[in-house]
């Protein structure tokens, strides 16, 4: 008896809590409607708004950060992972390693508003020491990224 | 029948709180995913072009001369090396090779993108240079070895 008490108060108290947190943040939108937050943000590249590298390069890279949710969120993390580089018919140059290019993560916390954009800009690098194989290649760039709910 | 005291209610109240708070900030964060690319440039070759003649030559003398190397390139250059020159048959017949000047390495300086810089070269005539030399004027073709210097 004494067990079961303990246990209807604590789920009283976190069900409460729990609507209350929320709600709290979203005060005009059904739940049903509102989704959990795990859809994916999207990271693309803004055409362009890239600059070319050459050997010892700091450039910078546009990109644009969709939110398909419906209330805004704050992108904490956004990484570029730099694949192997191709000519221009896209055939991969393994004399230049993917490792000539490199790409700072965002650096400060992004809002992005719900079902709406962000744009912002990635700072590029090209080694000082990148072979001659590394010119007028593209690098192709795997984003990734962390968000949560503002 | 056990009842539950103060103290114990405000204990799981508190550890009821704590639950609830990470479950909520777990469930409100999201991944983004996305791909995109970045360029390198090509590079432009440079040219090597007289600027100043030197004194007029005769056989054994030597002089200063200029070149100019120009880089159109986006980004800055610096010279590696000059070859030697020795000049080719001149219009009045004077044999190729009367007269020659020295390789340089690394001499100093940057050419700035789309810039220009002049460069000191030393030219000898042969001592055993032929009348066909006189008053001529001598074509010494050249190279040079060229880099980045971002």
């Amino acid at each position: 008896m004494f067990w079961w008490r303990i246990g209807g108060a604590l789920a009283v108290v976190i069900t409460g809590l729990g609507l209350m947190t929320w709600f709290g943040t979203a005060e005009s939108v059904p739940v049903a409607a509102n989704g959990n937050g795990d859809k994916t943000f999207g990271i693309s590249d803004i055409p362009g708004r890239a600059s070319s590298l050459y050997p010892g390069a700091t450039g910078s890279r546009g990109i644009r950060l969709s939110n398909p949710e419906n209330f805004t969120i704050l992108v904490q993390t956004v990484t570029a992972t730099v694949g192997k580089p191709a000519d221009a018919k896209g055939k991969p140059v393994t004399t230049c390693p993917a490792t000539s290019v490199r790409v700072d993560a965002l650096p400060a916390p992004v809002a992005v508003p719900g079902n709406g954009t962000a744009d912002l800009t990635l700072v590029t690098h090209m080694l000082a020491g990148a072979p001659d194989a590394c010119r007028n290649l593209t690098f192709p760039l795997t984003y990734t990224g962390m968000a949560v709910k503002r | 029948m056990r009842r539950i005291s103060k103290r114990t209610a405000v204990v799981l109240g508190a550890a009821g709180t704590v639950l609830v708070a990470g479950v909520a900030y777990a469930a409100w964060t999201s991944t983004g995913s996305g791909t995109g690319s970045v360029a390198s440039t090509t590079s432009v070759n440079s040219t090597i072009d007289p600027a100043g003649l030197g004194d007029a030559l005769y056989p054994g003398s030597g002089t200063d001369f200029t070149v100019t190397i120009n880089n159109d390139n986006d980004y800055p250059v610096v010279v590696n090396s000059i070859s030697a020159g020795s000049s080719d048959v001149t219009l009045g017949g004077c044999a190729a090779g009367t007269v020659t000047s020295p390789a340089v390495s690394n001499p100093a300086g940057t050419i700035l993108a789309h810039g220009t810089k002049t460069y000191t070269l030393h030219a000898t005539m042969s001592a055993t240079a032929t009348n066909a030399c006189k008053s001529q004027t001598f074509t010494l073709p050249l190279t040079a070895a060229i880099s980045s210097n971002a």
